[in-house]
């Protein structure tokens, strides 16, 4: 079948694949016999921004009806699924349990296959690192047919953590849970600026095992770099409920281009910095809000309209605090401010992955819409600073690096490359690896 | 106690949701369905979910010879049934069907004959048993002939006629029947026609309601339930303004 409606979620690219929607695991081998001279690319709920999920003009294999749970060992927390399980069909079922996802990102809309595919990080990654640290086993197939029943000290194990899909179709994997309820403490405290922030931060990831920032790019001078710092721990209270939730609202329809004008994001980042007006602001929440926020709205990615948008996140070394500054400033000073700004420091918990993006230091990632030139020549700005810092960008959130950015942030390609499967491929690899 | 639960086309992805439903609650589990293969990958998932036990039967339900069996294995495996969710079906290419005598009547046989034959067997059990509840799924496409696809809504059509006539006979014996009119429903089983529609529902959502609806013994579901009120106004539409659609 051919069509134009695999996107992804920044939907500025529209590219034409061929797509294959495989819905049991002999289906998948099936297909690959079927499809032998076919360049194909596996893809889950198309949450990656960029290019790295897509497969221009070659076929995507859709994973998502790959969605039956294996085992679910509810003594030990290890739980075996399809590849095209979702976070969110996880949490269903564990959580009634009493078990809880190790690792979080801000949506649970994303295959397990994905979040593999993407090693994923989230609130926590300075206490338990990626989504790659908690898995235990994989089931690979290749596209010569043969199938690999990984395990984490395996190399091909190590390449397909964060490998971009590139290894061969993830058929089954085994993720280990976390024994903590659905409830967490959380804290919000304001801070003024980035000295503040780092402040808070360094002594947060000692006693908390949440800890991110939402940082106002908008407001320039003294204001610069202000923010709220959220943190959070699982709740100990065993008397609140074990449930899931579901989500409500919808974004039908794109939005049109007025609705985000400097002044719309300058009212927004003002009313969510003054909406909380006591320095600190302590509750209890549920995980659904305290992890998921953008849940509630489906498709926010509309909100952008038809031109898409960008996410742009790079880390830096810990060391690297002007750098940030200077990003900061030159963000508030290029007026294409971006709504949200999410700032967090990794830790050092390694990853298995060998192309994993996540290392110690500050990571922000910053929503653009799609502006044409304006927009890259203000990424050309920001990536020079990234580079000159020692940084690196995130191929989940990429739409723009080239081929020397690549080289440059991730020289482990040259030992990754040997495990690519010859038969798959991306749009995002062909742009960033000459003969990718 | 848990319950039994029978399920024929139990490799069905509304089916699987509907089974999770119940396996939540540990629920015992008869599942016919064709593939063996597939079969054991739906016992796995619904013993994740918490089913009690899981007891397989494959067989092509086409076949209509095999029918006394499964009802024999059913009731071997159970004392009694507490549900039978009759989920199998086919849905083919209507530009294909229509023009095809052949392709039509096996259509014919997949959704409506082989539903009747399982369905008047399996009724002998739940007489017997003078209480449980029986969930046929029919479809939406069943209200109205439409262009687009009455060969599968004519099936579907007998279907749905046959469940009301039989569930009128069984409310004498104490027992259920709960009529299901699915919308449009990403599935396999609908993938191939590409659909895109913002009524497409997801499997989660009304497999669910499939089994919140058979549990309460409602008699006829729309899921989602917004196609109670598409179907009444296509249901009244004139003839002489209906036929110039191209629904």
């Amino acid at each position: 079948m051919k069509t134009n409606n695999y996107e992804s979620w920044g939907r500025f690219f529209h590219f034409s694949h061929a797509v294959i929607q495989p819905a049991w695991i002999p289906d998948v081998v099936e297909s690959l016999k079927k499809n032998r001279n076919q360049i194909i690319l596996p893809y889950g709920l198309g949450r990656s921004y960029g290019d790295s999920c897509l497969n221009q003009d070659h076929t995507l294999m859709d994973m998502k009806s790959l969605n039956r749970f294996v085992s679910f060992n509810r003594e030990t927390g290890h739980i075996r699924c399809e590849a095209g399980v979702t976070l969110g069909n996880i949490l269903d079922l564990a959580i009634p349990h009493g078990w809880f996802l190790p690792v979080s990102p801000g949506t649970k809309y994303v295959t397990l296959g994905g979040a593999v595919a993407n090693d994923v990080h989230g609130k926590n990654h300075h206490v338990r690192g990626t989504m790659g640290s908690h898995i235990t086993a994989m089931k690979l197939l290749r596209t010569d047919g043969t199938i690999h029943d990984l395990t984490p000290e395996m190399p091909l194990f190590k390449a397909t953590v964060a490998g971009l899909g590139l290894t061969g179709i993830m058929l089954e994997i085994e993720l280990k849970l976390i024994k903590e309820i659905p409830w967490f403490d959380t804290e919000n405290i304001k801070f003024g600026g980035l000295d503040e922030f780092f402040q808070i931060s360094d002594e947060s990831d000692l006693s908390h095992e949440y800890t991110v920032a939402w940082v106002d790019c908008v407001s320039t001078g003294k204001n610069l770099g202000r923010g709220i710092f959220m943190r959070g721990n699982h709740s100990k209270d065993s008397s609140l409920p074990h449930k899931s939730v579901k989500p409500k609202l919808m974004v039908p329809f794109n939005f049109p281009e007025a609705a985000l004008s400097k002044p719309t994001i300058q009212v927004f980042n003002q009313l969510f910095y003054h909406k909380q007006i006591s320095k600190s602001m302590v509750s209890t929440v549920h995980y659904d809000p305290f992890f998921y926020p953008l849940d509630k709205i489906h498709d926010w990615n509309k909100i952008y309209g038809k031109r898409g948008f960008f996410q742009y996140q790079f880390v830096i070394p810990s060391s690297e605090k002007n750098a940030l500054r200077e990003i900061f400033s030159r963000i508030a000073r290029s007026g294409m401010s971006s709504f949200l700004a999410v700032l967090k420091k990794f830790g050092d918990v390694p990853s298995p992955g060998i192309l994993s993006f996540p290392e110690p230091g500050y990571t922000l990632a910053l929503d653009f819409a799609n502006m044409g030139q304006k927009t890259d020549k203000l990424f050309q700005i920001l990536d020079r600073i990234v580079d000159d810092a020692g940084g690196k960008l995130y191929p989940a959130k990429d739409s723009k690096m080239d081929s020397r950015q690549f080289k440059n942030y991730y020289p482990e390609f040259e030992d990754f490359k040997q495990w690519m499967d010859p038969n798959i491929s991306s749009s995002f690899i062909r742009r960033v690896v000459k003969n990718g | 106690m848990a319950k039994n639960i029978v399920v024929i086309g139990a490799t069905s992805a509304i089916a699987l949701h509907a089974c999770r439903f119940w396996a939540k609650e540990n629920a015992n589990f008869f599942l016919v369905a064709r593939d063996d293969v597939k079969l054991s990958r739906v016992r796995e998932d619904l013993i994740s979910f918490g089913a009690t036990r899981v007891v397989l039967h494959p067989q092509d339900l086409l076949d209509q010879s095999a029918h006394p069996r499964i009802i024999e294995e059913a009731s071997k495996c159970f004392e009694k049934v507490d549900h039978l969710l009759v989920a199998h079906g086919t849905l083919l290419d209507q530009t294909q069907a229509a023009g095809n005598a052949e392709m039509a009547m096996s259509e014919i046989n997949a959704n409506f004959l082989s539903q009747v034959s399982l369905l008047i067997l399996f009724s002998r059990v739940f007489v017997t048993q003078k209480e449980g509840n029986i969930g046929v799924i029919s479809s939406v496409a069943g209200d109205r002939g439409r262009m687009s696809n009455f060969v599968y809504g004519s099936a579907k059509g007998g279907l749905s006629v046959f469940c009301e006539g039989l569930r009128n006979y069984l409310y004498h014996q104490g027992v259920s029947l709960t009529l299901i009119k699915p919308g449009m429903v990403a599935t396999p089983m609908t993938q191939s026609l590409n659909i895109q529609s913002p009524l497409l529902a997801k499997p989660e959502l009304v497999g669910q309601e499939i089994a919140k609806g058979m549990t309460r013994h409602r008699k006829v579901i729309y899921t989602p339930f917004y196609w109670r009120t598409v179907m009444f106004i296509i249901r009244h539409i004139p003839s002489f303004l209906f036929d110039r659609l191209k629904l």
